[in-house]
């Protein structure tokens, strides 16, 4: 398996996500200003209408603001630093819920999912639970049907490994994988796995991308710091 | 009846003053917190709007400048950040509503500010 850890690969790929990271937030504030602006003048337009099928339409556009505005409060928050309670987190049972809120997509594909080790960490419960969720979400994404989840707790760190036997990770591809929008799946937004860094990183985190020289599989593994 | 918009943006005070407007209430924008300073040492509105985040003097710069000399209307924090940002300044009761602006929130907002105020001042002798 080729190793590609984001710790190390650079100084260079973290600066480029802190880089991202922070002209994200500066481009979203000043959309949300722009937003703002529209979501000002729909409100006066709607006020003014009473034909159905203007009203509709007027609707249908505030849904599409609505949408935008989604993804920016996203950027924004991911993006900031947090006032999360800290507690102790035991993270199989974390995962076993990642698992369950994903039950429907592992039945209909017959995903073979398990989960072994455990490890008690004291952290940000809600930042782990953004990260977990969109990594096993890449994983049925990428179309593996076995999916390994394994927790180790060692004395400093505990570690968190999402094993799939999907599509893979092209190489091309590795540089960009993490950076928000980017995507080679159809119809992904290509936020899940630039959240999950930023949720890693926020909670003192690592993330790291194994991949096979075939592109075939890949694992993510997490270390947190105990 | 006047209320007083403050923000760097001027898309933000044109279209927050045309709103407010057909809500039946006078507007004065201002675009820094330096001028809205000045122009409540010797005016008052009957509340106000402030961006948190401007250039020079900031939002939060010009609410505890106002709470400092005593002439702090009622006022609403705009602003994406997250709430938890605003702490110091909540715990003075001042109000917050999150960028983008829910145009229906705001106008609630407002009225329900407006309200309260009306009421705490006759609460003390008429």
């Amino acid at each position: 398996m080729d190793n590609y850890h984001l710790s190390q690969t650079g100084c260079d790929l973290n600066e480029r996500l802190d880089a991202i990271s922070r002209l994200s937030a500066n481009i979203s504030h000043k959309l949300n200003n722009h937003l703002t602006y529209m979501y000002n003048y729909m409100f006066i337009l709607k006020n003014n209408i009473t034909d159905p099928a203007q009203i509709n339409l007027a609707n249908k556009i505030e849904n599409g603001l609505n949408r935008i505005r989604d993804i920016l409060q996203e950027l924004i928050d991911i993006s900031s630093p947090s006032l999360d309670n800290l507690v102790q987190t035991d993270v199989a049972s974390l995962s076993e819920e990642v698992v369950q809120s994903f039950s429907r997509e592992i039945s209909e594909r017959g995903i073979d999912i398990s989960i072994s080790g455990n490890a008690t960490v004291i952290t940000s419960r809600k930042k782990l639970l953004k990260a977990l969720m969109n990594m096993v979400n890449n994983s049925i994404e990428s179309e593996a049907d076995k999916i390994t989840i394994s927790h180790m707790e060692g004395k400093e760190n505990i570690t968190i490994s999402i094993n799939d036997n999907g599509s893979g990770i092209k190489i091309d591809d590795k540089e960009m994988l993490f950076e928000p929008f980017f995507t080679s799946k159809q119809n992904a937004k290509g936020m899940g796995l630039y959240i999950a860094v930023q949720a890693i990183k926020s909670i003192g985190g690592t993330i790291a991308l194994s991949s096979s020289a075939n592109d075939k599989g890949a694992e993510f593994i997490v270390t947190l710091p105990k | 009846m006047t209320i007083m918009i403050v923000d760097d943006e001027p898309d933000i005070r044109e279209s927050i003053k045309d709103v407010l407007n057909t809500a039946g209430y006078e507007v004065v924008a201002m675009s820094n917190g330096q001028e809205a300073f000045e122009y409540l040492k010797t005016r008052k509105v009957r509340m106000m709007l402030v961006d948190f985040s401007m250039p020079g003097m900031s939002g939060e710069e010009l609410l505890l400048s106002l709470e400092t000399v005593n002439k702090r209307p009622p006022a609403l924090i705009i602003t994406a950040l997250a709430p938890w940002r605003m702490l110091k300044l909540l715990k003075y009761g001042i109000g917050y509503i999150r960028k983008p602006v829910n145009t229906k929130l705001l106008i609630g907002t407002i009225e329900t500010m407006i309200k309260k105020e009306a009421a705490n001042e006759c609460a003390q002798p008429c």
